[in-house]
C-alpha cells in the first residue's frame, strides 16, 4: 500500500508541470540539445587542401591536420634541404585544392608570387634574391587585378586543382642568407 | 531530441559552405650545393675549389688554381683523366635524369663520366636517394686546340624527372 501511495503523488507534479506550460509564464527554460560541429583535418574538409598523391607531394607537410609548403631542413620526408642556389627549380604537383561541398565555388589563392631580397638596390649589391612562384596545373585560372589573387572560377562539386612550384635563387651567396616564411591565403566562395 | 539530432545530420551531409578562408605556411630555403634538392658534393681534391658545402661547386683546373709542384692545365695533344672528382645525388622525391652542358671554347674537349663509363651528357639516371660518382676526361687531340686556350669555363646541370 505504501508504495501505490507513491506512484499516485507522482502522477499529481507531472500534471502540475503542464499547466504551467501551457500558459507560456516561465522565467526561464535551460534546454540542452545537440549541434554536432566537427574539425576535420585539412584532406577531408569541405575544402580539402591536402599534398598531392604523387611522389612531389612529399615536399608539403600536414602538421595539426594543416598544409604546409616545406622546402626546408624541418621536412624530413626529403632528403634535400632547400633548393639549389643559381638554379631553377620546378616542383609539379605539389598540393592539391578540392571542392568536397555540393555548392560550385569560386578558389581564389594569394599571394602568387613570393620574393626575398637582401643586400641594397643602390648601390647596387644583392646579396641573395629568392623568388617563389605557384602555379595551378588545372583548372581555368585567371589573375583577378582587382583582388591582385590569383581565381580559379567554377569549381564544381568534387572538382580539384593541382598547383606546382618554381623557385629561382641567385647568386651563391643566397644560400642561407634569404627564405620564404611566408603564408598563403585560400578562400573559396559559393 | 531525435529530430534535432538528425538535423544536424544532414546539414553535415551537405556540406553547404558559402565560404572559407584558410592561412597556410609555405616556406622554401636556399640551401648549399651539398644539401640541396640536387647534390653536387665535390671530393677532397686539388682540382675543387669549392666542394659545395656552404656554397656551389666550382673546379678549377687552369693557372688560377696551379699545384703545389707547378702544374697549371692539361697537356695540349693528350687525354688526361681526373678520377672521381664530384658526387651528384638526387635527394628529391622523383627519380630524375640528370644532364651537363658545357659552354666555352672547346666544349667538345670535355666529358663528364659516371662509374660506368657513361657520359653525363647523355643523361644518367638516378633514383631517389642515388648518387653517381664523376669523373673528367679531358681530351686535347683535336688540332683545333691550342695551348693556353680554356677549353670550357661553365656547365649546367640539368636534372628533370622521368
Amino acid at each position: 500500500m505504501e508504495r501505490r501511495t507513491f506512484v499516485l503523488s507522482a502522477g499529481a507534479i507531472v500534471g502540475g508541470g503542464g499547466l504551467a506550460l501551457g500558459t507560456g509564464a516561465f522565467d526561464s527554460v535551460e534546454a540542452e540539445r545537440d549541434v554536432s560541429i566537427t574539425v576535420a583535418d585539412d584532406a577531408d574538409g569541405y575544402l580539402s587542401i591536402r599534398p598531392h598523391d604523387g611522389p612531389n607531394g612529399a615536399y608539403a607537410t600536414m602538421d595539426d591536420g594543416e598544409l604546409a609548403v616545406e622546402l626546408t631542413d624541418d621536412n624530413g620526408a626529403v632528403a634535400g634541404d632547400g633548393v639549389n642556389a643559381n638554379a631553377l627549380t620546378g616542383v609539379a604537383n605539389l598540393f592539391t585544392i578540392q571542392n568536397q561541398g555540393t555548392n560550385e565555388v569560386e578558389l581564389a589563392v594569394s599571394p602568387l608570387t613570393f620574393l626575398d631580397v637582401s643586400g641594397s638596390i643602390f648601390p647596387p649589391s644583392i646579396d641573395g634574391v629568392l623568388g617563389v612562384l605557384l602555379v595551378p596545373q588545372s583548372g581555368s585560372w585567371s589573375v583577378d587585378p582587382d583582388r591582385g589573387v590569383l581565381s580559379i572560377t567554377d569549381l564544381a562539386p568534387g572538382e580539384e586543382t593541382d598547383f606546382s612550384l618554381a623557385a629561382v635563387a641567385f647568386p651563391e651567396s643566397a644560400i642561407d642568407e634569404v627564405e620564404i616564411d611566408d603564408e598563403l591565403l585560400i578562400t573559396a566562395e559559393a | 531530441m531525435g529530430a534535432l539530432a538528425s538535423g544536424a545530420a544532414a546539414m553535415v551531409g551537405t556540406g553547404a559552405f558559402t565560404s572559407v578562408t584558410a592561412a597556410r605556411d609555405i616556406d622554401v630555403a636556399v640551401a648549399d650545393d651539398a644539401s640541396a634538392y640536387l647534390r653536387l658534393k665535390g671530393t677532397d681534391s686539388h682540382y675543387v675549389t669549392d666542394d659545395g658545402d656552404g656554397g656551389t661547386l666550382a673546379l678549377d683546373l687552369s693557372g688560377d688554381n696551379a699545384t703545389p709542384s707547378g702544374g697549371s692545365g692539361v697537356n695540349p695533344n693528350a687525354v688526361t683523366e681526373f678520377g672521381s672528382l664530384f658526387e651528384i645525388a638526387n635527394q628529391g622525391t622523383q627519380p630524375v635524369t640528370v644532364e651537363v652542358t658545357k659552354s666555352g671554347q672547346h666544349p667538345d674537349a670535355v666529358a663528364f663520366e659516371d662509374g660506368n663509363g657513361d657520359a653525363l651528357a647523355d643523361g644518367i639516371e638516378l633514383a631517389v636517394g642515388e648518387s653517381a660518382d664523376i669523373s673528367l676526361v679531358v681530351d686535347t687531340t683535336d688540332n683545333a686546340i691550342d695551348v693556353d686556350e680554356q677549353l670550357v669555363d661553365s656547365v649546367v646541370f640539368h636534372a628533370v624527372d622521368n
